[in-house]
């Protein structure tokens, strides 16, 4: 995973240097991003306008969460508008679904920080992606396996619990 | 955005970043309706944020339409109306996706309930009231308020929205207090429900302006949310204009929007996305139809009538909502078209009449209502 190895700056595919920002994570790791990248997050991009020296503070996201949400940010930030319709528009919508895929293999526990981390940065995209990914995984779950997946007590007494079962049953059989 | 407290306990030997999302609410509103049911189980705080109405309002489902169907038991010859509506009502769900063929969602008996099914209307999942997701229904007592109930004209318009302020849903219905045959205006009343334990209740207020025949819609809207049903009333050729007769006592009027032709006999009202739209002819050869629409807000303002889009098109049309890509899905009849604003023509997505030919029998008419699955439940 690409972590704070990113401080040497980016230069654009054109060959010119892009205007970059210094976030800072939680644990003091630096990470120089490009602006247009960095804006996904309306957060940052907020902050970006209040200006500011040393690096924007973002004291509620660890380095390695930072690091995947801006894995997601350059890679979505480096999409051009693409010509509708056209063959390379589609590829690169192929590209990135393919991209997003990937992004989503890890556990739950990461997940779960990456949506936290995505809700703060109010990077809409991310925050989709991340509860889509989650929603999936429990679409098909009974309540008893969405417990034990998230360490989740059940809090009905026999009673409510039988009143539920009551509720529900006849639905969707 | 609302954090969502949950009665979470971390298990011996997890990791320990491994928690419930606090966004649980994000999580549950991308979830598909029949796994919502089982999620209700999981603990306290989840049933409480899928029973929020205003989680329910929020749930972000893909567009899609419910089909009901006007079916005869059987035929009998030389009959001008039928008398054989079957009692018998099959569900259907249709989403762009599916193409030409609807998902049938189920059947259900209104045993004895009406003699002629009209049309339903719809409000957050429910059908007026029944909830095909959860199969609740309930009969709503009959009206003693209604003077011409038992005849032949009595008039059947309705409507169902939720009451922000109680939280509760009303149902709205019209009725013809007076008839003056010769000029054929209707002067008009309108009583309300309220779900769960209402009785119904007459407005002070009758419909301000009279009402020729066929024209009165009852359009349940943000206006009705906010304790007004909105009304459409039309004289002579000429939009009187939309009058809303607010459960507050309070009665609206709104100018009818500007057209070169005026706006005749021949037009629609519905409701999309708390606006309500007004369809009606404006001339031209190709026939040409435009839409107008008006915001109401939660406290039943509303502000000015403005033209959205025309398209050329022999048929008035229903608007149904809007696609992913941002047309709009129309209803006319048996078909079901979509609207791209550069082009002005209808493209047809789902013709129901060739459904039909397969397992739809003595059809009589097909009514499309928006929909959206909800678990909200109806009790009487």
């Amino acid at each position: 995973m690409a972590a704070a190895d990113s401080c040497d700056g980016i230069s654009t595919s054109g060959g010119g240097w892009e205007k970059t920002v210094t976030l800072v994570s939680s644990d003091d790791a630096r990470f120089e991003v490009r602006e247009a990248a960095a804006s996904l997050s309306q957060t940052v991009r907020r902050m970006i306008r209040a200006g500011g020296d040393g690096g924007i503070p973002l004291p509620k996201v660890d380095a390695r969460t930072l690091s995947t949400v801006l894995e997601y940010c350059n890679k979505h930030a480096a999409v051009p508008a693409p010509a509708p319709e056209s063959s390379s528009a589609e590829a690169a919508a192929v590209d990135l679904e393919w991209f997003d895929k990937e992004l989503m293999h890890v556990d739950l526990a990461t997940l779960c920080s990456l949506i936290r981390a995505a809700d703060y940065l109010e990077v809409a995209g991310l925050l989709d992606l991340t509860c889509k990914t989650v929603a999936d995984m429990i679409k098909s779950k009974t309540a008893e396996e969405i417990r034990q997946m998230f360490g989740i007590q059940n809090d009905f007494t026999p009673e409510e619990e039988e009143q539920l079962s009551r509720e529900n049953a006849g639905v969707f059989e | 955005m609302k954090l969502q407290k949950t009665g979470m306990k971390r298990k011996k030997g997890s990791i320990p970043r491994r928690r419930t999302p606090e966004l649980s609410e994000e999580i549950l509103a991308r979830l598909p309706v029949k796994s919502l049911v089982r999620c209700k189980s999981v603990c306290k705080a989840w049933r409480a944020t899928i029973s929020d109405p205003v989680f329910i309002r929020a749930w972000e489902q893909d567009p899609s339409v419910i089909i009901t169907l006007d079916t005869l038991d059987y035929l009998i010859p030389g009959e001008r109306w039928p008398s054989t509506f079957s009692n018998h009502v099959r569900f259907y769900q249709w989403q762009p996706s599916n193409g030409q063929a609807a998902k049938f969602l189920h059947a259900k008996d209104f045993s004895g309930d009406f003699s002629r099914l009209c049309y339903f209307t719809h409000c957050d999942g429910l059908l007026y009231l029944f909830n095909p997701a959860t199969r609740d229904a309930i009969t709503l007592p009959d009206s003693r308020n209604n003077p011409m109930r038992e005849e032949e004209e009595a008039c059947h318009c309705s409507g169902l929205d939720l009451d922000p302020r109680t939280g509760r849903y009303k149902v709205v219905q019209a009725f013809f207090r007076s008839i003056d045959a010769d000029a054929n205006i209707y002067r008009m009343g309108m009583e309300v429900f309220t779900v769960s334990g209402g009785a119904w209740r007459e407005t002070p207020d009758d419909l301000p302006c009279p009402i020729k025949r066929w024209q009165a819609g009852l359009i349940p809207s943000k206006g009705f949310c906010s304790g007004a049903s909105t009304s459409l009333a039309t004289t002579s050729n000429r939009l009187h204009g939309v009058a809303s007769s607010a459960l507050t006592w309070r009665t609206n009027r709104s100018a009818s929007p500007r057209c070169r032709t005026g706006i005749g006999d021949a037009c629609l009202i519905d409701e999309l996305r708390g606006e309500l739209c007004l369809t009606a002819p404006t001339g031209g050869t190709p026939a040409t139809m435009t839409v107008w629409a008006m915001a109401i807000d939660d406290d039943g303002r509303h502000g000015q009538w403005e033209r959205r889009y025309s398209y050329h098109f022999p048929r008035l049309c229903h608007p149904m909502g809007l696609l992913p890509g941002g047309q709009v899905l129309l209803w006319n009849q048996l078909d079901l078209y979509s609207y791209e604003a550069p082009s002005s023509e209808l493209k047809v997505l789902c013709e129901m009449g060739c459904m039909r030919a397969r397992r739809w029998k003595k059809l009589w008419n097909v009514n499309v209502r928006p929909y959206t699955e909800s678990l909200v439940r109806i009790t009487a």
